[in-house]
């Protein structure tokens, strides 16, 4: 079963130089227990793809199409209400910033038994249960910790509270968007073992949202690669990253400085830039910047499926 | 070859806390290095390691608070003011975040000729900007765009080529490729090390991202709470760190290969204060291997042309003893 299931979804926005289409067709399910990542550089939709799901698109967005199934329900459909009960309980998320996360004028106990506001226990055993759920996520002291406030910590311990916040109300999804990309490499590493203890704990699934292959490679059961807006590869991790069977992914994975050993006289690159979105492409999204291009590509390239791992792209039955 | 840059036991402190209770803290603590010409030298370390503050202070944008810096055989931590402004354009500095460093109101061919007009140096500002636009592979239309017309890799690029236009011998580069995306990365770091044997330039790279270093730089420096624990030729050091930080660094950099699950050393998550240096070796508190004696003496940095300040150096592929480090 599936935990979350996103079908055909489109997104748009309307901008002064006409309508933007961030998201075209977006099709890929997050299984119970599973953690799924997403990469894909700027501007391929991630952020977009959240706000969706979480009901947040700015005033100039719109859903053009498509389902977002959660728990039987389609969230495209709720109102404001409904899913104000989703989110947080059944669905919550880490940030980048973890300071966009905190309140900076409460003490970090105050913050922690506020959302708990749902869960009708008393006031103490919602401090208590705070002050576990830091102990969890290794904070040390965690009692001392509720009466500071947030800009007492260093970053890395403020995302561990972020963490802590999100994982506290046991929700059956966690949506992670660049949870390490603002910490060191050795806070990194420790968060990313962190977020797999409490997802292995709590029994959630996961949504992790990343531009770092390496962390994806690590972290990930399977893999959605997106470019400008679409869903160009998607499978396991070892599928997509030992035989990755589009052309993005793969120039994606040789860029990569941490793949290569030894010092390399030139390190490889994409040429090009994503096309603009106010005038998608007839054809494959990619075609412009692929070196394998060939007068077929200005075609809609068709979904390439085999053994659960999908690439779209003409050429894909080759690889 | 004699070096163009010779930095000395550095120190920069920093005064803070309520004037009654004034502290001082060292964010660079005693750091000496070279830079010969041609060179690429790598500054690495974490936030708050003193990277960025120790680059400056070489630029002398930073006052120094005790050591010596030398640049083209000159002395230039105690030069006036007036004296300083003309070693700037032989030393340029290129800052983080490459759209945040270029102004939003003046056009890309403003942005890089206004080295020239700063320094009054006599040049057809047009010739320039031709120029210095090609030489960072940018079309010379680009010089009537604002920076908000850029994407951020082009931002960077125009960051370059301010850098280059007064053709320094040593150009120091904060996080040139912070915020870029990995397809982009590449074509920067390519950029930097073609101009480099085109010019014939000298480079100070400070980075956090340790796939950077290993292909750009020749030799590197590794740096916690503002002191040297390991520096060496970026090769060495790569492929056998011997300082256990060193080692933890190198350990957390995630390979895009789900089989290589990584031997990764994991250290406890808090740093130290700076004002509450630990006693002994400053990494005991974080270190897998540490010992005894590691929070009673301080290490010395031995060796000539790789120093380690560890009192138990590393073999080649060691793994952390097995014991719960204490959280």
């Amino acid at each position: 079963m599936s935990e979350l299931e996103i079908l055909d979804l489109s997104v748009s926005f309307a901008t002064g130089g006409g309508d933007l289409q961030a998201l075209n067709k977006v099709t890929f399910k997050v299984p119970e227990h599973r953690i799924v990542g997403i990469v894909g550089e700027s501007g391929c939709g991630k952020s977009t793809l959240i706000d969706a799901i979480l009901g947040l698109l700015a005033d100039n967005g719109r859903i053009d199409g498509g389902e977002i199934l959660f728990e039987g329900r389609d969230l495209t459909k709720l109102g404001a209400k409904e899913l104000r009960e989703i989110r947080g309980p059944r669905i919550s998320t880490v940030f980048q910033d973890p300071m966009g996360a905190l309140n900076p004028v409460f003490r970090v106990g105050r913050q922690m038994t506020n959302i708990q506001y749902r869960s009708g226990l008393s006031k103490r055993e919602k401090a208590r249960r705070a002050a576990e759920m830091l102990r969890r996520v290794r904070m040390p002291d965690p009692e001392a910790a509720l009466s500071r406030y947030p800009h007492e910590f260093s970053g890395g311990m403020k995302q561990r509270i972020a963490i802590a916040m999100a994982m506290m109300m046991e929700p059956a999804l966690l949506i992670a968007d660049e949870p390490t990309t603002a910490l060191d490499a050795t806070l990194e590493a420790a968060t990313i073992d962190l977020l797999l203890e409490l997802q292995n704990q709590i029994g959630c699934s996961m949504l992790y949202v990343s531009h770092h292959m390496g962390v994806i490679a690590e972290l990930c059961d399977e893999v959605v690669v997106m470019y400008a807006g679409e869903v160009v590869e998607r499978g396991t991790t070892r599928q997509v990253f030992l035989k990755p069977r589009h052309p993005y992914t793969q120039r994606l994975i040789e860029c990569d400085p941490a793949r290569l050993a030894g010092r390399a006289e030139k390190l490889p690159t994409i040429p090009g830039d994503i096309p603009d979105l106010r005038a998608r492409p007839s054809g494959c999204v990619f075609a412009a910047r692929c070196s394998l291009r060939e007068e077929v590509c200005g075609e809609p390239p068709p979904e390439n499926v085999r053994e659960g791992h999908m690439a779209r792209c003409h050429r894909a039955a080759e690889n | 070859m004699s070096a163009i840059l010779e930095v000395r036991d550095l120190e920069v402190a920093f005064r803070v806390g309520p004037l009654v209770r004034r502290r001082s803290l060292l964010a660079v603590a005693g750091v000496s290095f070279d830079v010969r010409p041609g060179e690429t030298f790598a500054l690495v370390g974490e936030s708050g390691s003193g990277k960025t503050t120790l680059a400056r202070a070489v630029n002398r944008l930073q006052r120094v608070s005790a050591g010596s810096v030398n640049f083209e055989g000159r002395r230039i931590d105690t030069m006036s003011r007036g004296r300083i402004r003309p070693m700037r354009q032989r030393m340029a500095m290129m800052f983080q975040d490459p759209v945040g460093s270029l102004s939003p109101r003046m056009r890309v061919g403003d942005a890089v000729t206004e080295p020239f007009r700063i320094h009054k140096v006599e040049a057809s500002l047009k010739e320039e900007t031709e120029r210095l636009l090609s030489l960072v592979g940018l079309p010379a239309d680009f010089a009537n765009r604002y920076p908000h017309q850029l994407s951020g890799g082009q931002a960077r690029r125009v960051g370059v080529a301010r850098a280059i236009a007064l053709r320094p011998k040593l150009i120091i580069a904060d996080e040139p490729t912070a915020g870029l995306d990995v397809s982009v990365q590449g074509e920067v770091l390519n950029l930097l090390n073609d101009l480099r044997s085109r010019l014939g330039l000298a480079m100070i790279i400070i980075t956090h991202n340790l796939s950077v270093v290993s292909h750009v730089a020749d030799r590197m420096a590794v740096m916690y709470l503002g002191r040297f624990v390991e520096t060496g030729p970026t090769e060495e050091i790569f492929r056998a760190p011997k300082h256990p930080y060193t080692a933890a660094l190198l350990s957390a950099n995630p390979e895009p290969d789900p089989d290589k699950k990584s031997a990764r050393i994991s250290l406890p998550a808090e740093v130290p204060s700076l004002l509450a240096r630990p006693a002994g070796c400053e990494f005991h508190t974080r270190c897998p291997w540490a010992r005894d004696r590691c929070a009673k003496a301080a290490p010395r940095s031995e060796g000539r042309n790789r120093l380690v300040a560890c009192h138990f150096p590393l073999a080649p592929n060691a793994s952390p003893p097995e014991k719960e480090t204490v959280q």
